[in-house]
């Protein structure tokens, strides 16, 4: 039992590390908390189902839910963050329009769909049992899916002019500017590949479980805490806290009860928030020198 | 105030410049002309408003009334205000620290002004603008973007190599000494192939004669 709960765990882990470094590549460069970034989750998940119902093939379906989240990533910076970041905005502005446009979402979705679950796939998965482990065919294609995109992004983030010039746009965005730099435009690339992941993780959770116009809440919170829990520098650091959040809840759900899965993965954020040192206080600059 | 007297070799000249902070005037009626291979100094009391001309030359602020010249072998460029509503309407030709690092115009801080996770090597390469790497997708694919990165780490680690820093090119930024934190400082404007390279005197620690050695050799670097 315990095996498979670690695998469970695993699997949650893999699917909250894909959120939350689409997430964590967002917070870590523009420093605020993208609630919105839950509504692209969940509409991602619908135009799957759109397309799907449409009888477009699997693969098209997948490439358009993809590629609308990504519009509708950069959409919402577009005509929401933007003007905000040009009036220069403090943090709290950011989070409140980010909440207006996440509940928005939200229930016009709610009104096209209907509250109900749908589902992505029918029938029955077929499980493949590895001696106690039991895994469905998903699952497992949510940890390739995992270990391929993680792969990707590390190279990206490392080994690319791009994925430092992201690093250094959380150091000190206005210093990159003296790079060279067009903020604005690193801002869409950065939408843009943080709603794909958040696609990503949409249609894997939704093809195993259904869909819902609430079900975007959740693992955003999961990815929040992975990315507080591990720290925004560092992808590695990123999956680390997915995968300790993964694997405790499932440990939790297996020896307690899943209703206190929730429950365990906030209070651990709550603590780290109290006795975590550094981190929340930035340095001040000089206002002079802008 | 110097006449206007255009010459081949001015690289910048500044005309009537007027800039004030709530209704105080900060820089009144200035007007500058660099040539090139000069080494200029600009002195004036604290708060005489030296930051912020280099702030308007860097493109971080405007200035309310003047003109900016820049003329970099050849590519001329005239900034002026106040601006005509046209010019706001044209999204390729604002006034941005961006732009004109692109041009050519580097800094270096009286703050040093690193980014402070990431290693020397990094904080000099990532100051090398308009890289096709910096597209994400050209990043990944294209194999022009992969060798410009390789290039740009070449020089970037040979002129950190220059100054002293060979063997602290993983080190973190914000783990190294002061004294190395400027060299760092310095050595970012190598990439950037400034023509003009603005520098604060008062801060760096080294002798002013090394520094304008520097200087000089940064110059020289493009022509
Ligand atoms: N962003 C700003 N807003 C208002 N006043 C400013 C600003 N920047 C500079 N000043 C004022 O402009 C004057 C000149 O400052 P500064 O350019 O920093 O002088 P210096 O660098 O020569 O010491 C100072 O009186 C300062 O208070
Ligand atoms: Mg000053």
């Amino acid at each position: 039992m315990i095996l498979q709960l670690l695998v469970n765990g695993i699997i949650t882990g893999s699917l909250i590390s894909i959120m939350a470094i689409g997430f964590g590549i967002i917070y870590s460069t523009t420093n605020f908390f993208h609630i919105a970034y839950g509504s692209v989750y969940v509409v991602a998940a619908y135009i799957m189902h759109t397309f799907l119902s449409w009888h477009f093939p699997f693969i098209i379906s997948l490439a358009m839910s993809l590629f609308f989240a990504v519009v509708i990533g950069v959409l919402i910076e577009l005509l929401v963050y933007k003007p905000l970041h040009k009036k220069r905005a403090p943090q709290g502005i950011y989070l409140i329009s980010s909440l207006g446009v996440y509940i928005l979402m939200i229930n016009i979705t709610a009104l096209i769909f209907g509250n109900e679950t749908k589902l992505l796939s029918y029938g029955i998965e077929k499980s493949i049992h590895f001696g106690d482990v039991i895994l469905t065919k998903i699952q497992i294609a949510q940890c390739v899916t995992f270990i391929l995109l993680s792969i990707l992004s590390l190279f990206f983030m490392h080994y690319t002019r791009i994925g430092k010039t992201i690093q250094a746009m959380g150091c000190n965005a206005r210093l990159l500017e003296f790079c060279g730099v067009n903020l604005q435009k690193l801002r869409f690339i950065i939408f843009a590949i943080g709603s794909f992941f958040a696609g990503v993780a949409s249609i894997l959770t939704g093809l195993d479980v259904g869909i819902d116009p609430y079900m975007g809440m959740i693992p955003l919170l999961n990815a929040v805490t992975a990315v507080i829990l591990g720290g925004i520098k560092r992808i590695e650091g990123i999956i680390a806290g997915a995968f300790f959040i993964g694997i405790t809840q499932n440990l939790v759900i297996g020896y307690l009860s899943g209703r206190w899965e929730s429950v365990v993965t906030f209070s651990m954020l709550i603590l780290f928030f109290l006795y975590q040192s550094g981190g929340i206080i930035k340095v001040k600059k000089r206002a002079e020198e802008l | 105030m110097p006449t206007i007297t255009e010459k081949e070799n001015t690289v910048l000249s500044v005309r009537g410049l007027k800039k004030s902070f709530g209704g105080q005037a900060i820089l009144d009626d200035i007007s500058v002309d660099l040539k090139q291979g000069e080494v200029v100094l600009l002195r004036g009391e604290n708060g005489s408003g030296k930051t912020t001309l280099v702030n308007i030359l860097t493109g971080n602020l405007e200035p309310d009334k003047g003109e900016i010249h820049l003329n970099f072998n050849g590519n001329k460029e005239l900034f002026s205000w106040p601006r005509h509503w046209w010019k706001a309407l044209n999204p390729f030709d604002h006034f941005t620290p961006e732009r004109l690092v692109w041009e050519g115009v580097g800094r270096v801080w009286q703050d040093i002004r690193l980014f402070p996770t990431m290693s020397t090597l990094e904080n000099v390469m990532v100051f090398a603008p308009g890289l096709r790497g910096e597209n994400p997708v050209l990043a990944l694919i294209s194999n022009c973007a992969k060798k410009e990165n390789r290039q740009n780490k070449k020089i970037s680690s040979e002129w950190l190599g220059k100054l002293g820093l060979g063997d602290r090119l993983d080190s973190s930024c914000d783990k190294i000494p002061l004294g190395q934190m400027k060299r760092v400082a310095i050595a970012r404007a190598r990439p950037q192939k400034p023509w003009i390279l603005l520098f604060p005197s008062s801060s760096f620690g080294m002798c002013l004669h090394r520094k304008l050695q520097l200087l000089f050799s940064i110059r020289s670097g493009n022509g």
